[in-house]
């Protein structure tokens, strides 16, 4: 269970100063973080990464205090296990597919990390992309393999900011059940940051509603 | 003359060029992911010989490094042993000339990798130091390989400074730009000659390089 | 203050040959002269200002380098230098006036110590067994002053066991200030530098005159000026009573003296 409570101030005391003030909690399944552009979606998602440092609030998840601004508690991303799949994947440029899904991996040898980045390939369907850079990859194959780097890493949560955004349309489709399954196999919370209704209905047990910095809705989805 | 030139060129820009390379990009890591007060001023102070006329900075040099110097005088106390007149003192002086010419191209490219790669591999359990060597660094390769060839053939032309503190004693410290500005004001004229061929061959090929490498972009 | 003109000499070593290339106003004469003959010839250059009118620009160096810079057409109008060498070989290129040729001083060769140095040897010949690890003298291939020492340690067959401690200097003056900043522990210098820099070295030994070919400074007008019957006039008068009388004041010896 993850509960969030993020206050924040951007902006200088001139201009509209945009404030950040949210509070939920987060269960099983893949929560939706919606709104539009600017609503501070995707800054709560990197408040949760450990990216962006609130000026005041709490983050625990699974008993575990990751931010606290009163006990000056700032767990970094580093040890906060959380998995993170980008909008533009940010595969790694020189490093091939197999090489980006092993990045991560806390497994011991060489060749544990080959055969399991080889297992990734193989559920994700890429496996041909195996020794191929990301130059070299379309974009659902990007995303595939963002994913399955993500995973890899053996995270307690996997945060995705708008990952189907630069993806054309008819990969899309694909993309969405190919996520859905991998949060059913891998059984743990997906927070999924996007705009997109459609999305937003077709892979979400649950919705939180963004607007203006503030959380101004909350419901469960029909799954 | 040449060979014996040619060969001390060789050992000093070598030496400073490993050392440069350590140095600067240590110093670019520093100033590229760490703030300070009085970073800017840090900064400064390291590209000053970059500025400053070479004879200025050997007069520094002369003045902290010489036998009575702020710092030299207190290593002739402890070892008998001073800089001035040494091919160390010519390495001294190469790597304090081409330290900020790697620096600020090291910095640049350091800073010009995009920080979603460095956040991508934070979030994948890698520590700051990891990421500099994993990530960072190989996509920044080419920067500071322009930078380090830079360097090189600064230190490879270093003539002010180092006439100033390690002065130019052939086959300790005449390096070639030292041996052609000997050449030249004995009348020598074809050991000018070819020791300035040899220097001009040098100095395209690390232009040529610096420029290929540039010219590709990074990617991402 | 040697300091500064250490910095200054080598920024104009540093410099094109052709440093010399910037407008002229009438009559203005350009001399370039040996380092050693700075102070007496500015003294020298003041006079001729006020008595004749007309403007100097001096440009001291390294006597090879002067050479050079002439031989690479430099517009100078009057070269006095440190030595015969130099100006035989722009002589036998056709280079100067030889009518005009004179020898207008002389100097001795002095050993010279750091003004504060603890007290170690007493003699030219003292320096071989002494522990004087470093002894500074001009560039043998482009400094006269260089050449001289080298002459004066081969007949005082001194060479050999001193060739290892050498540490060269790219004029004179770089050699003085070698000395005077304990660089290192002795130079061999003209007794001119020495004697303008005595708050800073102190003098040892002055070597026996047979020992060294004489030190006589050489004068002569460029072949190629466009000035001749200024700078005529200007080495009139370091010929003359008053301007001998200024290099004596400086340290000089006339050139006549045997």
């Amino acid at each position: 269970m993850l509960s969030v409570v993020i206050k924040k101030r951007l902006g200088d005391e001139r201009r509209e100063a945009f404030n950040l003030d949210v509070s939920f909690t987060v269960g099983d399944g893949t929560t939706i973080l919606f709104g539009h552009s600017g609503s501070g979606k995707t800054t709560t998602l990197r408040a949760i990464a450990g990216v962006f440092t609130p000026d005041a609030g709490r983050i625990v998840f699974g008993g575990e205090v990751y931010f606290d601004a009163e006990a000056r508690i700032n767990i970094p991303v580093q040890r906060r296990r959380v998995g993170f799949v980008f909008q533009d994947y940010a595969l790694f440029p020189h490093l091939t597919a197999e090489q980006n899904i092993a990045y991560g991996m806390k497994a011991e040898g060489k060749r544990e990390k080959r055969e399991r980045a080889l297992e990734m390939l193989a559920l994700f369907g890429i496996e041909h992309t195996r020794r191929r850079l990301p130059v070299e990859m379309s974009g659902g194959e990007q995303q595939r393999a963002a994913l399955a780097r993500a995973l890899a890493s053996d995270p307690s949560i996997v945060l995705l900011d708008e990952p189907l955004s630069a993806v054309d349309s008819s990969t899309r489709e694909r993309l969405l059940e190919e996520i859905k399954s991998a949060q059913r196999r891998s059984e743990i919370p997906f927070l999924y940051v996007t705009h997109n209704r459609a999305e937003a209905e077709r892979i979400g047990r649950r919705i939180i509603i963004f607007s203006e910095g503030r959380v101004v809705e909350e419901k469960e989805l029909n799954d | 003359m040449i060979w014996e030139a040619f060969k001390l060129s060789l050992l000093v820009v070598g030496v400073a060029t490993i050392i440069v390379a350590a140095l600067g990009l240590s110093a670019a890591f520093i100033l590229a992911k760490r703030n300070f007060p009085g970073k800017e001023l840090l900064d400064a102070a390291l590209t000053l010989p970059l500025v400053l006329p070479p004879t200025v900075t050997g007069y520094y040099l002369i003045v902290l490094l010489g036998r009575r110097g702020l710092v030299g005088s207190y290593l002739y106390e402890l070892t008998g042993w001073t800089l001035t007149f040494t091919w160390q003192g010519a390495a001294v002086a190469a790597i304090v000339l081409a330290f900020p010419l790697m620096v600020k191209a090291s910095r640049a490219a350091i800073e010009s990798v995009n920080p979603q790669y460095e956040i991508a591999s934070y979030t994948l359990g890698k520590s700051e130091l990891e990421t500099f060597f994993r990530i960072t660094l190989p996509l920044a390769r080419r920067g500071i390989l322009a930078g380090l060839i830079l360097s090189f053939a600064r230190a490879l032309g270093e003539f002010g400074a180092t006439l100033m503190l390690a002065g130019n004693i052939p086959g300790r410290t005449q390096t070639m730009p030292l041996a052609i500005y000997e050449a030249v004001t004995a009348g020598e004229e074809r050991q000018a000659q070819a020791l300035a061929l040899l220097l001009t061959i040098v100095s395209i090929v690390a232009v040529y390089a610096t420029n290929k490498l540039s010219r590709s972009t990074i990617a991402g | 203050m040697s300091i500064f003109l250490v910095v200054l000499l080598a920024g104009c070593r540093a410099s094109a040959p052709t440093n010399n290339h910037t407008t002229r106003a009438n009559g203005e004469i350009v001399v370039s002269a040996a380092v050693s003959l700075r102070a007496a010839f500015q003294d020298i250059g003041n006079l001729y200002e006020t008595r004749i009118g007309t403007k100097i620009k001096f440009n001291f160096g390294a006597s090879g380098v002067i050479q050079r810079q002439i031989e690479g057409g430099a517009p100078v109008d009057l070269f006095a230098s440190a030595g015969a060498k130099q100006m035989d070989e722009l002589a036998a290129r056709e280079l100067v006036d030889k009518e005009t040729r004179r020898d207008f001083a002389r100097n001795a060769l002095v050993l010279i110590v750091p003004v504060n140095a603890a007290r170690q040897i007493n003699s030219f010949a003292g320096i071989a067994n002494s522990q004087i690890q470093k002894l500074a003298v001009g560039n043998p291939k482009t400094v006269p002053a260089g050449q001289y020492a080298e002459q004066l340690l081969t007949n005082m067959k001194l060479l050999p066991a001193l060739q290892s401690r050498l540490i060269f200097g790219e004029d004179v003056r770089q050699v003085l200030d070698y000395v005077a900043r304990g660089e290192v522990d002795a130079g061999i210098v003209y007794a001119t530098d020495a004697s303008a820099a005595k708050d800073r070295v102190r003098v040892i030994d002055t070597a026996r005159g047979d020992l060294h070919d004489p030190i006589l400074y050489p004068l002569a007008v460029i072949k190629d000026s466009r000035y001749k019957e200024d700078a005529k006039r200007f080495s009139e008068l370091v010929l003359g009573p008053e301007g001998q009388s200024i290099l004596q004041k400086h340290g000089f010896l006339s050139a006549s003296t045997r």
